[in-house]
């Protein structure tokens, strides 16, 4: 906000806050007996909300009812059958004696609507209709009768985009906070999973649930998520990015300090480790803090997987990790300051690819990268049908044509090629963003001072990355600091029986996960003999 | 403030001044390089440089794979100098694996330009160092070889398929000049006679103390010196079985030396024992090797004759007084006190040592036949 904006704002008298909060401006005054009186002040506050139905029932050729309520957000069928059926079959008889209209209907169990409350004031009224509930109004009563019908449209669960995997559960977070918590609490049949509801968002009213295991986490961390949520001002919240912007540790690090998944096994698992999720309606998307750097290299199949295999799996995410991160630097550096770091052949080989290109390597190689992002970028926000029309271009005319006319050279296009796959290789799209970025200034770094930019670039790298934390836990915990013992689940995975213990650094109190001794054939000891 | 060091920071990488920054099309990458003497004295240097036009995948690749350009020069930079005002681009010597040695150089000494291949940051110390007898530097640089695309790695590669290590022969040179007691060797490239080959490992060439060439020795009998170096790693053996018509060849891997010394009253006795392990390769003899017993005598012969063999060798050598055998050094280290003695007049010292070779063969292998099997049954001695 500039200062001269602000200064008008305070000619105008207005402060910050008070013009901020003019959305919320509703009338908030008690209801009174007088249906007309109540639905005229309700009328006047959804003027123009097209959507906001007022039906009124008539009762002995007057007006005595009135029903109000969302249209889309509420289950259209059920208000036919459970609402207006029943009342007219009640009718109206208002204080015959002395319990009021609504009480009677309630007590004899009328209307069959789940969850219903009786508000005397206007806000709360039009909260509850805002909301998916449907006020019921009626003459000569001093309180609106809100109930919970609550249903609307939503995706069915389906297979998460962002994280599929081969073997392990198919479902994927939807829209829904409703339906996400259903899917977690359905893995999970314990007490000490808990999920708080807040809300968040002045105009929004988005709900957030935060979910953790109590006797898991942390009490030290889980008070800091809720301290930083809570100072979260704002007007809408649309997706959980919006959230993770408000409580990130390090704003202006390239680097996430908070994970994201689709996956309620993914989300589960974190917990189980003592982690927290944040689950913001209307995304797929669940926040899940602390994060660490090494959640980079895990995959949610790295645990349904045998463990030999995911161990192995995961050195080779590492390698590509800092290939898609170092080698189009180390490429500039070596061929333009070091080349008698190249093997004899392959730099005769490069020499004579590199004879007729016009552009220093570290050029070329810059704009082949930029010619990479843009077909990623096009292939990801092109309609699909487009996006294969887009890979032909990409790989095809630009690829071959660019070698075949001279203007780069084949290793470079090699080097871009296999950087690109090994960043798409990485199970976290957001880590991966971060390395992505930061591999352009290192290439500005080899091309200007060679070897040595590159080692710069990296040791400045790793002093920013030991210095991140994410709510409190270190970034590249635990191998800096090293916390031994807990390294089972880091860059290679342990078989399940011998990962006996929770990380030690995310956990309070309850250590043991796994007891020990179920390694099978020893566990089972010698009965097992004659089977095998 | 701090937005006026981060605008010097990033000047300072516009200061393209300082830069070491070379693109790999804007150097000449020298793979080989060639010393000789002119006929004034001066130095005569030759470089192959590849020519990458010709090289990499492509069908467009036409001409010759390399090239080379001379200069002349009083000093092995000078002649370097003199050859870039020839050259279009800077040269890189960064994978320059051989130097080559003219014949005449090797005679006047290579002290004074040994320096600059061991000081300059960029030049490889594991070099192939060879001397080139029977021809020019600068025409041997001009053959071709039909195996490799620069005929600099045929030169690299023909040392190292002789089972000797090229990558020290350098390294190995201005060890053994700059020690007390070991005289160095260097070997020796020809021009085959067969223009499609182009070229043939000689031998090797023995230098004295003062770095100049003294003489040469044919390519098996420079084998046999370098086994007593432990600088070998196989070699073959030929047999003759005094009771039989032809011959047994061995190839003698896993060599091993050990010299032991013994000074007594100023008489210098030493004992080399040569192992190995033997593998018999080829019998055009009758003797049934699947019996233990031919087994044996033929293992004995081969230690007899391998040891004559070597005797001839070091006698030879010693009558040049070049210690490139590495006798001194055992001394130095068996004796050190007496080596102090020695040390002046080693020369001389070692031509009057008495020298005596024994041969420890194994033969453990004598292949899938016993017998030859172009032998008859009736022929096959048991």
């Amino acid at each position: 906000m500039t200062t001269r904006f602000k200064r008008l704002l305070k000619k105008a008298g207005h402060t910050k806050d008070e013009i901020f909060l003019q959305d919320e401006g509703l009338p908030d005054q008690k209801l009174n007996t007088s249906l007309q009186q109540n639905v005229s002040l309700l009328k006047g506050v959804f003027q123009n909300c097209s959507d906001v139905i007022f039906r009124s029932l008539p009762v002995d050729g007057e007006i005595k009812l009135m029903i109000i309520y969302v249209n889309g957000l509420i289950d259209a069928n059920g208000l036919e059958e459970m609402l207006l059926k029943p009342l007219i079959m009640a009718g109206y008889n208002a204080q015959v004696d002395k319990s009021s209209y609504f009480k009677e209907i309630i007590s004899k169990q009328a209307i069959a609507i789940r969850d219903t409350k009786l508000v005397d004031h206007t806000s709360r009224v039009v909260e509850g209709i805002l909301h998916g509930q449907i006020a019921l109004l009626a003459e000569g009563e001093s309180e609106a009768l809100l109930g919970n019908m609550c249903q609307f449209e939503k995706r069915p669960i389906g297979e998460p985009g962002t994280e599929s995997v081969v073997r392990g559960p198919r479902e994927g977070f939807t829209e829904s906070i409703t339906t996400n918590i259903a899917l977690i609490r359905r893995r999970m049949r314990s007490p000490k999973l808990k999920f708080e509801p807040t809300t968040i968002g002045k105009m929004s009213q988005t709900q957030l649930s935060v979910a953790y295991i109590e006797g898991i986490v942390k009490p030290e961390i889980l008070e800091e998520v809720r301290k930083r949520l809570k100072s979260i001002n704002t007007d809408a919240i649309l997706d959980s990015g919006y959230i993770e912007e408000f409580i990130e540790d390090s704003p202006h690090s390239p680097f996430p300090s908070i994970q994201n998944t689709e996956r309620p096994d993914v989300v589960l698992s974190s917990l189980l480790e003592g982690r927290i999720a944040i689950m913001v309606d209307g995304t797929p998307f669940v926040l899940i803090v602390p994060m660490t750097l090494w959640s980079a290299i895990h995959a949610a199949e790295d645990y349904y997987e045998h463990f030999i295999y995911t161990s192995a799996i995961r050195l080779l995410r590492f390698l590509l990790l800092s290939v898609s991160f170092l080698l189009p630097s180390i490429y500039v550096a070596t061929t333009t300051f070091h080349p008698q770091l190249i093997p004899e052949s392959l730099l005769l080989t490069i020499a004579a690819a590199r004879e007729n290109v016009p552009f220093p390597t570290v050029v070329e190689t810059l704009l082949m990268e930029v010619i990479f992002e843009a077909l990623r970028e096009a292939g990801i926000r092109l309609p699909k049908p487009v996006g294969s029309a887009v890979s032909m271009v990409g790989g095809l005319v630009l690829g071959e044509s660019a070698v075949r006319a001279g203007v780069v050279s084949a290793p470079t296009v090699i080097v871009v090629a296999f950087t690109g796959i090994a960043s798409f290789s990485l199970p976290r799209y957001n880590l991966g963003l971060a390395f992505r970025l930061l591999r352009f200034p290192l290439l500005l770094l080899a091309g200007s001072l060679g070897i040595y930019g590159v080692g710069f670039g990296v040791i400045a790298l790793l002093i920013h990355l030991v210095n991140l934390r994410s709510f409190g836990i270190p970034f590249l915990a635990p191998v800096a600091p090293n916390l031994s013992g807990t390294m089972k689940d880091i860059f290679i995975r342990m078989p399940r029986w011998k990962m006996n213990e929770r990380p030690a650094f995310l956990v309070s109190e309850n250590q043991t996960r796994t007891p020990k001794g179920q390694e099978p054939y020893k566990s089972q000891g010698a009965d097992n003999e004659d089977v095998r | 403030m701090k937005r006026l060091w981060l605008i010097l920071i990033l000047l300072l990488f516009l200061t393209t001044g300082c830069w070491d920054r070379r693109e790999l099309n804007d150097q000449a990458l020298i793979f080989a390089w060639g010393m000789d003497l002119n006929e004034d004295g001066s130095y005569h240097a030759t470089a192959q440089f590849a020519n990458p036009h010709s090289l990499g995948s492509s069908e467009e690749s036409t001409g010759k794979a390399s090239f080379s350009v001379s200069g002349d020069g009083n000093s092995v930079y000078e002649a370097a100098k003199d050859l870039q005002a020839k050259v279009s681009r800077a040269w890189f010597a960064g994978h320059r694996r051989v130097i080559l040695i003219g014949e005449k150089l090797a005679k006047d000494g290579l002290a004074n330009i040994l320096d600059e291949y061991s000081r300059n940051p960029i030049v490889r110390l594991r070099t192939d160092i060879l001397i080139v007898k029977g021809s020019s530097v600068e025409d041997i640089l001009e053959v071709s070889y039909p195996l490799e695309q620069l005929p600099a790695n045929a030169f690299f590669r023909i040392h190292e398929a002789a089972d000797m290590n090229p990558d020290l022969t350098l390294l190995h040179f201005i060890m053994a000049n700059a020690s007390d007691e070991n005289c160095p060797i260097l070997p020796v490239v020809t021009v085959h006679a067969n223009p499609d080959v182009g070229l043939q490992l000689w031998g090797t060439a023995i230098f004295n103390k003062d770095t100049k060439l003294v003489d040469y020795l044919p390519l098996k009998k420079g084998n046999l010196a370098q086994w007593i170096k432990g600088q070998l790693g196989s070699t073959i053996g030929t047999v003759k079985i005094p009771s039989e018509e032809g011959d047994i060849v061995v190839e003698i891997n896993h060599l091993s030396a050990n010299i032991q010394t013994l000074i007594v009253e100023k008489n210098i006795q030493v004992h080399v024992t040569l192992g190995g392990k033997g593998i018999l390769r080829e019998s055009n003899t009758h003797l049934d090797l699947s019996h233990s017993r031919n087994v044996v005598m033929v293992q004995e012969y081969l230690n007899e004759q391998t040891a004559t063999e070597v005797k001839r060798v070091v006698k030879e050598i010693q009558k040049l007084g070049t210690d490139i055998l590495g006798v001194g050094q055992s001394i130095h280290r068996q004796h050190p006190y007496q080596w102090k003695g020695l040390k002046e007049e080693w020369s001389q010292h070692f031509q009057q040592a008495k020298i005596e070779i024994e041969v420890k063969i194994d033969l453990e292998e004598t292949g899938m036949t016993g017998p030859s099997l172009i032998q008859k049954k009736s022929e096959v001695n048991s």
